[in-house]
């Protein structure tokens, strides 16, 4: 059975570096579009329309929102600009555009109006820049002491200055005895016990 | 200091290890265990972390119960007439490290990348290892098995010593205490020539 000889390649060491595991990077950082807010501040969220539907069971969050709260935020927020959409037959959209061109879309169907209100509220308080994870994925309070793992990490130090092969090295290290081992044992015990 | 090591993780390490009085399938699952680095804690089926291991001592390598005579290895080279079941002691007299390269083959698994990996090792009959084949060596693994006294390595004082459990009488007949020579009765089986003959009969 021949078998192939190739040589080692470095893409493979290439793919494996990669597939390891970089637990203290973290998956995203916390960002402003165009560092927004280092100088001066500007709102990002520049338009969110309503579409909902007059009669349909299902929009009656947006509809109490639309009679009892949009004029409350429109006037706490000059910058945006609110639209309402009544649509026959359709279920209820809020979509909320950005400065940096992301459009983000909510579907509060058969939603009452508090919830209605924490959907605008979190459009509200958007940059608009997609959501990032900000967790490692390991944590460690202490880090390592002792550094990375090598293959020689656990590896005897005496073999740095013995000759290889040498016997010691290979000998099978087990706890359990022979039976030629527990004869003499047993024999030494008898001797021992033995009066002169 | 953090680049060197992690270097080192990647590099290919060599190992030694002595296959004297060892089970083949013990020493092989182990063998493979390292021929595909399966025992490093960065391993992963698209790591290619394999290490090399130099065997020695092949030609003394154990067998379990009457393996040598009933373990049989099949071959198929998938030509009329050519399947042959051949008995381990036999491919061990034509090549005494053979056995040792198929047993580490069939315990490195079924997958194709074994091809890889089994052209990482490397197998000695005897305790003569090459210098360019030594001075890559930097680990020496543990055996699998305990490496027992044979009857020959006894001194006349350490029989005398061994505590007696059994009293002989004085007529016992000591079978042997040493391994004798092949008297020369049996004749090895050829798996090729038989089925030779099976053909000829027909014409006859």
């Amino acid at each position: 059975m021949p078998a192939v000889y190739r040589v080692d390649r470095l893409k493979q060491l290439y793919t494996a570096a990669k597939s390891l595991n970089y637990g203290w990077r973290f998956e995203g950082v916390p960002t402003q579009p165009l560092n927004n807010g280092v100088t001066r501040y500007i709102p990002q969220l520049h338009r969110v329309t309503f579409y909902f539907c007059k009669q349909n069971e299902n929009s009656v969050g947006m509809r109490n929102f639309i009679a009892n709260r949009l004029i409350q935020y429109g006037s706490t927020h000059p910058s945006v600009v609110f639209y309402v959409q009544p649509i026959r037959n359709r279920s209820p959209q809020i979509v909320a555009e950005y400065g940096n061109g992301n459009t983000l879309k909510m579907y509060p169907t058969n939603k009452n109006m508090q919830d209605v209100e924490r959907d605008v509220n979190l459009l509200l308080q958007r940059s608009g820049e997609d959501i990032v994870k900000l967790v490692s994925c390991q944590t460690s309070k202490c880090p390592s002491i002792q550094g990375q793992w090598t293959p020689m990490t656990w590896q005897s130090t005496r073999m740095n200055v013995a000759e290889l092969p040498d016997k010691e090295f290979s000998r099978h290290k087990s706890s359990k005895m022979s039976a030629t081992e527990y004869v003499l044992q047993q024999a030494r015990q008898k001797q021992e016990n033995t009066p002169e | 200091m953090n680049q060197a090591r992690q270097l080192a993780q990647f590099m290919r390490q060599w190992h030694l290890i002595d296959a004297n009085q060892q089970d083949v399938y013990k020493l092989g699952t182990k063998v493979a265990k390292y021929l595909s680095g399966n025992w490093k804690p960065i391993w992963h089926p698209s790591t290619d972390c394999g290490d090399h291991v130099v065997v020695i001592n092949c030609q003394d390598i154990a067998m379990e119960g009457f393996d040598w005579k009933h373990r049989q290895f099949h071959f198929n080279k998938e030509y009329p007439k050519s399947k042959v079941n051949i008995p381990a002691y036999q491919i061990h007299m034509y090549d005494p490290c053979r056995i040792v390269y198929l047993a580490v083959y069939k315990c490195l698994g079924k997958s194709n990348i074994r091809r890889s990996h089994i052209a990482r090792l490397h197998l000695l009959p005897d305790a003569e290892v090459p210098s360019f084949l030594m001075k890559n060596v930097g680990n020496q693994l543990e055996q699998v098995q305990e490496v027992v006294k044979r009857s020959t390595e006894y001194t006349d004082e350490e029989r005398r010593n061994f505590p007696r459990l059994v009293k002989f009488p004085e007529d016992h007949v000591v079978d042997w205490e040493a391994p004798i020579d092949n008297p020369g009765r049996h004749k090895l089986y050829n798996p090729y020539e038989r089925k030779s003959k099976i053909q000829q009969t027909p014409t006859k």
